[in-house]
């Protein structure tokens, strides 16, 4: 090598030797990821939205807060945070299974939003129990931790070691003066910038390693590294479950617990794996005999054991379904093949008459107006609710309204409507995310009656504010118009409840739909 | 050929070390412990591959007393395939609180549930342990 070379060399390898070891790999074992999440709880009396902000270190804080609804009484909740789950031996830690943070939140009466803050200190399965003093709710969740992928490990190590390699170059030929040293080195730097790039390259494309909570039981190693598990298939889904009611009774007009076994349809043993699906672990749809509509969500009081309590107002029967998500697979809706009886004596209060199609109709001083075109079977249809007059609607359970479709039903769908709905082939769920206006080629307003006089709005995109969680019942900006697209299977009755909440309030408005054959 | 025996020197130490750092982790026991709310539980699977294997326990109490039983309800399953074995028993070894369970059908990988039931005074209880089997 001459010297006319040497020189801007050995100054160009010090210079990238200095430098290149600077771009440090961010560590980040002590962070946590994620987003918040939100849960529904029917505890005792209470309708709960209880939110787990997004942890963001670990060790560090939970905050939970807890949104109550109009009506909810005053009082005093215990929070807990428990660690479960399987852990290796020789952490340090102690093993999971007792409390390690408490704290006390009061809910004043007054609809809206209380906080808490409790303590985690460690990455992986967690029960956040909740004590309203009569019961208890667990609820699963888990705590994140902020891995490095493989590649991206790579990428730090490949240029770390080029970066050594420069400095050992600079050195050798400096002090030993040996070109083939010189270029052995510079082999290992070529390499480790080889590995680097490649890493950087394949990071985009590698598959996610399975998603401890959502596809595979969490533990705390594969929580705080998803990296670390061993286990990788295509089909991470489990059988479905069934839904066993432990009493199929109850007295009607006295507030009642009933509990709720889920079993695995393969084995038969308690299902204790599912996952919050539309925020809530499960959703408890039951309809009475005079029409009425329970939205609830139960509470998980044991491994595979919920519960919920229910005030039958009128005697009759009571159908039951819920809809929930077990890990490794998709939502599942399981009807209760016996749904509930209420017996004696009961107030028997007359429910209001479901609206019709084309209604305009004062509903506890809102003004609810439904506008919908009589749709043929097996052709969408949109049905469009216009609630108040002001954009003030809250998401509610993450979407802004709901739908829920039980039919074809017997005579005039109005008789019996428990019973009716036990045996109906179509029950429902759908969801409205804004108004759905439905633009034809020629630019006018298409896919709703034209009689209706309902006025439209511009959809307002529900956008979290840090883009991962979306927002949350605190926030009244949402419609006054939602719409719901649907294809009625089957020519015939149905009755569908459009839900949405306003003011802290979930209101219902049962709706009479009659489908026409295709 | 100094040069060339340092280099296959060189060589060899590198795809020595690639091997060793590929085999990590492959064929060594797993090892977790599961507490619950009155015992905790260490569950040793000597062998985390598929096919009949032996798994030991080591059952305390959260005070660290010894769980003291001749045996204890053992079952195996695999959620995603949906299989449960027979009704199996984990047998008190010499070491107190220790048992093992010999012959535990692990007939493909995937996502295992080893369930162990305990009972003490305050009732039955079940403790569930996750283990991963790769191959």
């Amino acid at each position: 090598m001459t010297r006319l070379i040497r020189w801007p060399l050995l100054v160009g390898l010090f210079l990238a030797a200095v430098l290149l070891p600077t771009a440090s790999p961010a560590l980040a074992d002590g962070s946590g990821a994620g987003a918040d999440v939100s849960v529904a709880q029917s505890l005792g009396g209470r309708e709960l939205t209880v939110t787990v902000r997004r942890i963001t270190s670990i060790p560090g804080p939970l905050q939970v807060d807890v949104i109550s609804h109009a009506g909810t009484p005053a009082g005093v909740l215990r929070l807990s945070v428990v660690p479960t789950g399987a852990d290796q031996p020789g952490s340090g830690r102690s093993a999971s299974g007792v409390a390690t943070s408490t704290a006390s939140l009061t809910l004043s009466g007054t609809p809206g939003a209380s906080s808490a803050v409790l303590q985690i200190g460690r990455a992986g399965p967690w029960e956040l129990a909740i004590d309203d003093g009569r019961q208890v709710s667990r609820i699963p969740f888990v705590a994140r931790g902020q891995a490095t992928s493989p590649p991206e490990r790579a990428v730090y190590g490949g240029f770390v070691g080029a970066g050594v390699c420069l400095l050992a170059a600079f050195v050798l030929a400096v002090v030993v003066g040996r070109t083939w040293w010189l270029a052995a080195v510079g082999a290992g730097l070529v390499c480790g910038i080889a590995v680097a790039v490649t890493g950087a390259i394949l990071s985009a494309s590698l598959p996610l390693p399975p998603q401890p909570g959502f596809q595979i039981d969490p533990t705390v190693q594969n929580a705080a590294d998803p990296y670390t598990t061993s286990l990788k298939t295509s089909d991470y889904s489990r059988p479905p479950a069934m839904l066993l009611l432990r009493q199929t009774t109850v007295n009607a007009s006295a507030p009642t617990t009933v509990g709720l076994l889920l079993s695995d349809a393969a084995t038969g043993l308690p299902v204790d794996d599912l996952v919050i699906h539309d925020s809530a672990l499960m959703h408890l749809m039951i309809i009475g005999p005079t029409g009425r509509l329970w939205h609830l969500h139960p509470v998980r009081t044991a491994p595979g054991e919920f519960a919920f309590t229910l005030t039958a107002p009128a005697a009759g029967h009571y159908a039951v379904t819920a809809e929930l998500a077990r890990r490794g697979g998709g939502v599942q809706m399981l009807r209760s093949a016996t749904g509930l009886d209420a017996t004696g004596a009961a107030a028997d209060p007359a429910d209001p008459a479901p609206m019709t199609t084309n209604e305009r109709r004062v509903i506890n001083g809102t003004t609810v107006q439904i506008a919908m075109s009589d749709p043929p079977a097996g052709t969408p249809a949109t049905l469009r609710a216009r609630i108040g007059t002001t954009a003030d609607l809250q998401p509610w359970l993450g979407m802004l309204g709901h739908l829920i479709v039980v039919g074809p039903l017997p005579g005039d769908g109005k008789a019996a409507m428990g019973t009716a709905a036990q045996g109906a082939p179509v029950w429902s769920h759908g969801h409205s995310m804004g108004s759905q206006i439905v633009m034809s080629t020629s630019g006018s307003m298409a896919g709703m009656s034209t009689a209706d006089g309902m006025a439209m709005e511009p959809m307002v995109p529900m956008v979290g504010a840090n883009g991962a969680s979306l927002p949350d019942e605190t926030i009244e900006a949402y419609g006054p118009t939602v719409g719901f697209t649907y294809v009625f299977p089957l020519p015939g009755t149905y009755r569908a409840w459009i839900q949405v909440e306003r003011h802290f309030t979930v209101m219902t408005v049962p709706v009479l739909i009659k489908v026409a054959a295709a | 050929m100094k040069r060339y025996l340092t280099a296959a020197a060189v060589l060899a130490v590198l795809i020595a070390g690639g091997l060793w750092f590929a085999m990590q982790g492959a064929g060594r026991p797993v090892v977790a412990v599961v507490g619950s709310g009155r015992h905790v539980v260490t569950l040793t699977l000597a062998t985390p591959r598929s096919g009949d294997q032996t798994v030991t326990l080591q059952v305390t109490d959260r005070s660290g007393a010894p769980y003291a039983a001749p045996s204890l309800p053992f079952a195996a399953v695999l959620p995603t395939m949906g299989y449960s074995s027979p009704p199996m028993w984990a047998f008190a070894e010499r070491t107190r609180g220790q048992f093992r369970v010999d012959g535990v059908p692990l007939m493909a990988p995937g996502g295992w549930q080893f369930y162990v039931t305990l009972r003490d005074t305050s009732g039955e209880e079940q403790v569930m342990v996750p283990v991963s089997i790769a191959g």
